[in-house]
């Protein structure tokens, strides 16, 4: 007890508090009988906010009882914690309170209001009195008061009112460069914070930051470089400057280590097709960093670059492979997460830690069983499926619906890769089928079943009749009826149709009424398309007349009546039997759907016909997000065998068609071609433009993506203005402008150009036209400002004569070449100035927009000499042959001898001249 | 992940073996109401509750994000970051937590103490991670900031120590001995 005499006065109020603390141990140990048993035991429970409100008013009481007041505090926190809500009157009651017992002396106290000042959510006018009391703390000499008084404000004025922001800022700013590492670090994370609110004044402190981040300080230097990239974000020069820096220089912090890679990997990702040696050498060298974190940061960095050498990856694979071998589950995660993403498209990259992958299937945890089998699957050999399947059956049974999702993906990835093994793949799939298992996992294996099918003609016979034995005990309609529309589309044209009949018609007896029409439909397109089916079909059919379903019974009645008049050649609306059932509709249903509706609330004398259906740019638009993300899922599923750019070509000719359908484009008619996408602003510009040039008949429609990439702007009512002085063969007809354009999401404007005459080729100046408005990043848009026009400029459009031309191939050039002959030939030479042959070729296709024939665009990078045929069709529909003759002349230059020939002099004429 | 984030904690969580809260921060602010984050953590607690993270920290990818988590007793602590995080990262998270705790309440965490110590473990979590920002990741440093002694990790001295923390233990076990005696 001497200890305690430390001096007279503290003497007595120690011993205050010493006996009270001795009463309230006896309390709680006569308690302590009664808790031991009842298990439940919480210091909180039953708990009442009101009761908590009537104890916050000893705070003001003038003796101040340090621990009294931590308990109650915790109390609050406690409730704040479980979800319990305070009302504006309550917070506002316990904020002065809190106030006032930031004068008091005891420092765990102190560091307790702190938290509670940031959780009590403080209204703005509160916000001040918070800002004029912690003053005085961010002035104190103790530099933990000072840290936290810095946390707790950046927080508050971050979350209510970053105008507030102005009076302690020059606090703020001198604490940057605090010798103090948690005063500095404190200030940094309170600028990350305020950085997303009021970032014109955090880039105010660049030069502080920047001497924050030479601190000998991990955190603080970590902290830095965060703040910092933040503030140079838009300036990809400053950015770069400060990486190469520091990539020079050892980073004490890991954390900070590994976000100079996220930093370095962003910067090759933007530098285009040049990459950086050092910053790749910098990626490398991290590799053998001491910390777990940086090795695998920099390991997943290199691996995710895009257009990375497998040559390149293979540092990294080892050190991934050591990692699968650690005792920590993270480790191992980490590595087989990462090895699994690399093998989509460098699976033999991966194949070295196959056998160490093979272990893992038998990880305690599931989630790196599964990766690792996943990974096993998209890296195994041809010869090694048996042996692998094998390991997953025993599997399968152990793991939870949603791990086994992931493996059925898997394989179907697997079946494709390897199509000579369906056959082992399908009855494994089969036999899964049939197990135990929820709507997501059985549908999953119809879905690959299906998709094998699709791409394996082999595997149709086998994966309709596994289908067939599965619809005969499926619980789940929806996947029925997807199977039986399915046996209705690929039945009829299989060897054996008459015996899917049956496992249809026994839908027809046994289940409920959504089966029972779609079978009907199914026996329907077996009677249509084969006519010795026909008859007993119709019979069949017949049978369903009197269903106690109105759906079966009407679909019954109709394909009746379309049987039996099918042989006296009847037709519906003037379209035949085999066209309406066999044929997809010409508009997407959503489309049709909006159409229907419009007619019931309007209706007309005339009925409404599919010619009629229109589509706006708002479902334009919505499909061509849902094509581009399909697109984008199709190709990281097909992994590296299919080639990119096909489903990303595909997928705009289909919307092009659509474009026709607008209400503004309806007079246009059919789409002749349509350009590559060009850019008309670089990427990482205020706007981005990017447009795709569609021919019509006598229209020519351009269609503009915009992406608007400042966080703090709307645009609205955009439109591209041009210039069309220099084309005088083009008339504005109408543009359609992009209503609204916020932030981040894509919007597309149209312009539609009349051709008057010939073919009109040159460049139009493009400008970006639009109405802005200010907006709060933090806040979102406020209405009632009008906004300023403003115009943005952009490159200048170029009409060339590859955008009059259609890329159509022939099977036999030879022949179509002769039999154009030479009476409309023109024969041009030209020296070009190209690096070789293959750039050389690929600029003279781009320019003339044709398609090579009989594969002779593929050649090799060191050839001398090349000919490359091509063809197109000229618009009006005229056909256009060209033999391009390539023969590398010195270092720089290539030497070409152009020849074309179609039915019509000016024709040839004008496509040879487009190269020059 | 967007391009150069900085590495972050999307939410951290502790609970007890029910899968009930004792505390639960969501920085990112994901769900819009109490409800739909009980239901979460029910949700997390129910998938992770059958497996062994008593001495190593485990790993599962939920609802789409990389969740690190590890037990201790009756209690589970979970940090859950975006699906691309670097989940080492958080793992150097989770371990400072749990290092921090086990350090303050001298003994591996459990409910009770947890409940009992309900402030530490706030302050604990404050000192970790500012709105999703990893503020500290060394235990000893996060133990001195909470326990208002000291702004680094450096020891704070023995004779500070001695004053501060061994004199508070004294007290403590004096108080017990007496209600101890006086129970009797």
């Amino acid at each position: 007890m001497a200890m305690a005499t430390g001096g007279s006065s503290d003497l007595t109020a120690q011993g205050a508090q010493w006996l009270q603390g001795a009463k309230e141990a006896v309390m709680q140990m006569t308690k302590g009988e009664k808790k031991d048993e009842d298990e439940s035991y919480s210091p909180f429970q039953s708990l009442q906010k009101a009761a908590v409100l009537q104890e916050c008013r000893c705070f003001n009481d003038r003796e101040i009882n340090p621990r009294k007041c931590i308990s109650i505090l915790t109390k609050i926190l406690w409730l704040l914690a479980q979800g319990e809500k305070l009302t504006a009157l309550e917070t506002t009651e316990i904020f002065f309170g809190v106030t006032k017992l930031l004068m008091h002396k005891d420092q765990q106290l102190r560091r307790l209001l702190y938290l509670v000042l940031k959780e009590l959510k403080p209204s703005p006018e509160e916000v001040i009195i918070v800002c004029a009391t912690l003053t005085k703390d961010m002035n104190s000499k103790v530099d933990l008061n000072r840290a936290n008084a810095l946390r707790v404000l950046g927080a508050i004025i971050a979350r209510t009112d970053p105008t507030m922001l102005a009076q302690i800022e020059r606090h703020l700013k001198q604490a940057l460069v605090d010798k103090n590492c948690f005063v500095a670090a404190s200030a940094l994370v309170s600028g990350i914070h305020l950085m997303h609110v009021n970032p014109e004044v955090v880039r105010r402190w660049v030069n502080e930051v920047q001497t924050a981040l030479a601190s000998d300080n991990p955190s603080v230097q970590y902290h830095a470089l965060a703040l910092l990239h933040q503030i140079k974000r838009q300036d990809r020069l400053a950015v770069s400057k400060v990486v190469a820096s520091l990539t020079r220089t050892p980073l004490k912090s890991p954390l900070a280590h590994c976000l100079l890679i996220r930093f370095a990997k962003a910067m090759m990702e933007d530098g285009g097709s040049e990459r950086d040696r050092a910053l790749f050498d910098f990626l490398e060298a991290s590799l053998r960093h001491r910390s777990d974190m940086v090795i695998y940061e920099a390991a997943t960095a290199i691996c995710s670059l895009t257009s990375v050498a497998q040559r390149e990856l293979s540092p990294s694979i080892t050190v991934l492979q050591l990692f699968l071998c650690s005792p920590k589950p993270a480790c191992r995660f980490s590595a087989v997460r990462t090895l699994n993403k690399i093998a989509m498209a460098h699976p033999m990259a991966v194949t070295p830690c196959n056998m160490d992958m093979e272990g893992l299937i038998n990880d305690s945890n599931r989630s790196i069983a599964t990766l690792a089998i996943t990974t096993l699957l998209k890296t195994g050999s041809e010869s090694g499926v048996e042996r692998l399947m094998k390991q997953i059956t025993s599997f399968m049974s152990e793991i939870a619906d949603d791990f086994k999702i992931v493996v059925v993906d898997a394989i179907r990835a697997m079946c494709l890769k390897f199509p000579q093994k369906h056959r082992l793949l399908m009855t494994f799939l089969a036999n899964v089928l049939r197990e135990e298992g929820g709507f997501q996992y059985k549908k999953a294996i119809v879905d690959t079943l299906l998709s094998i099918i699709a791409r394996v003609p082999e595997a149709k016979e086998a994966g309709l009749s596994h289908l067939c034995e599965f619809i005969e005990d499926c619980e789940f309609t929806l996947l029925s009826t997807q199977i039986l529309y399915l046996l209705g589309v690929e039945g009829p044209s299989t060897q054996e149709p008459s015996k899917y009949i049956r496992f249809i018609y026994n839908r027809v007896v046994l289940e409920n009424a959504t089966v029972r029409a779609s079978a009907v439909s199914a026996l329907a397109k077996f009677g249509i398309s084969i006519a010795y089916l026909r008859p007993s079909i119709t019979v069949l059919l017949q049978r369903c007349l009197y269903d106690n379903d109105d759906e079966v019974r009407d679909r019954a009645i109709f394909f009746v009546t379309l049987l039996t008049g099918l042989d006296s050649g009847a037709t519906l609306a003037g379209k035949s039997a085999q066209s309406l059932l066999l044929e997809p509709l010409p508009v997407p249903l959503a489309a049709l759907e909006a159409s229907c509706r419009e007619y019931l609330a309007a209706p007309t004398e005339r009925p409404l016909s599919i010619d009629d259906v229109t589509i706006d740019a708002e479902m334009l638009a919505k499909m061509q997000k849902e094509a581009t993300s399909k697109a984008a899922a199709a190709s990281e599923d097909a992994g590296p065998a299919a080639d990119a750019p096909a489903p990303a070509m595909a997928a705009p000719a289909e919307e092009a068609d659509l474009l026709s359908r607008m209400p503004e484009f309806v007079h246009v008619g059919a789409r002749f071609t349509s350009s590559k996408r060009v850019p008309l602003s670089e990427v990482g510009t205020e706007y981005e433009v990017v447009c795709t040039k569609h021919l019509y008949a006598s229209h020519l429609i351009l269609a503009f993506q915009l992406n608007n990439t400042l966080e703090d702007q709307l645009l609205s009512s955009v439109t591209v203005a041009l210039d069309l002085a220099a084309v005088p063969g083009l008339a504005l007809e109408t543009h359609v402008p992009c209503a609204s354009l916020p932030f981040g999401q894509p919007g597309t404007a149209y312009a539609c150009l009349r051709r008057l005459e010939g073919v009109p080729v040159g460049t139009i100046p493009c400008t970006l036209k639009f109405v802005v408005k200010d907006v709060d990043p933090a806040t979102g848009p406020t209405d009632d400002e009008p906004g300023y026009e403003d115009e943005y400029q952009l490159e200048e459009l170029e009409v060339c004569a590859a955008d009059f031309m259609k890329r159509v191939a022939v099977l036999d050039f030879r022949a179509a070449w002769e039999s154009v002959g030479n009476g409309c030939e023109v024969v041009e030479t030209f020296s070009l100035s190209y690096n070789s042959i293959r750039q050389a070729m690929e600029a003279v296709i781009d320019f003339l927009g044709m398609s090579p024939c009989e594969n002779s665009a593929a050649a090799p990078d060191d050839v001398t000499k090349l000919t490359v045929l091509l063809s197109g069709v000229f618009l009006g529909g005229m056909q256009v042959f060209a033999i391009v003759n390539l023969r590398a002349d010195s270092n720089r230059a290539v030497g070409m001898r152009l020849t074309v020939r179609s039915s019509d002099m000016t024709v040839s004429q004008f496509v040879a001249s487009s190269v020059a | 992940m967007e391009k150069g984030n900085i590495p972050s904690i999307k939410s951290l969580l502790v609970l007890d073996s029910d899968g009930k809260r004792i505390i639960s921060r969501y920085y990112k602010g994901e769900f819009a109401s109490l409800a739909e984050e009980t239901a979460f953590e029910k949700k997390l607690s129910d998938k992770t509750i059958r497996t062994n993270a008593k001495n190593e920290a485990e790993i599962v990818m939920f609802d789409n994000m990389v969740t690190v988590y590890r037990n201790s007793a009756d209690v589970w602590f979970y940090v859950i970051g975006h699906h691309a995080e670097n989940e080492l990262i958080l793992v150097a998270a989770l371990t400072a937590l749990y290092d921090a705790l086990t350090s303050v309440l001298r003994q591996a965490p459990d409910k009770r103490a947890l409940m009992d110590n309900f402030d530490v473990l706030l302050l604990c979590i404050d000192e970790l991670c500012d709105g999703g920002v990893i503020l500290e990741t060394d235990p000893t440093t996060i133990v001195n900031r909470a326990g208002m002694k000291g702004s680094d990790g450096a020891p704070t001295g023995p004779e500070a120590a001695f004053t501060e923390q061994s004199f508070n233990n004294m007290f403590a076990s004096a108080r017990e001995q007496l209600a101890r005696s006086l129970l009797k």
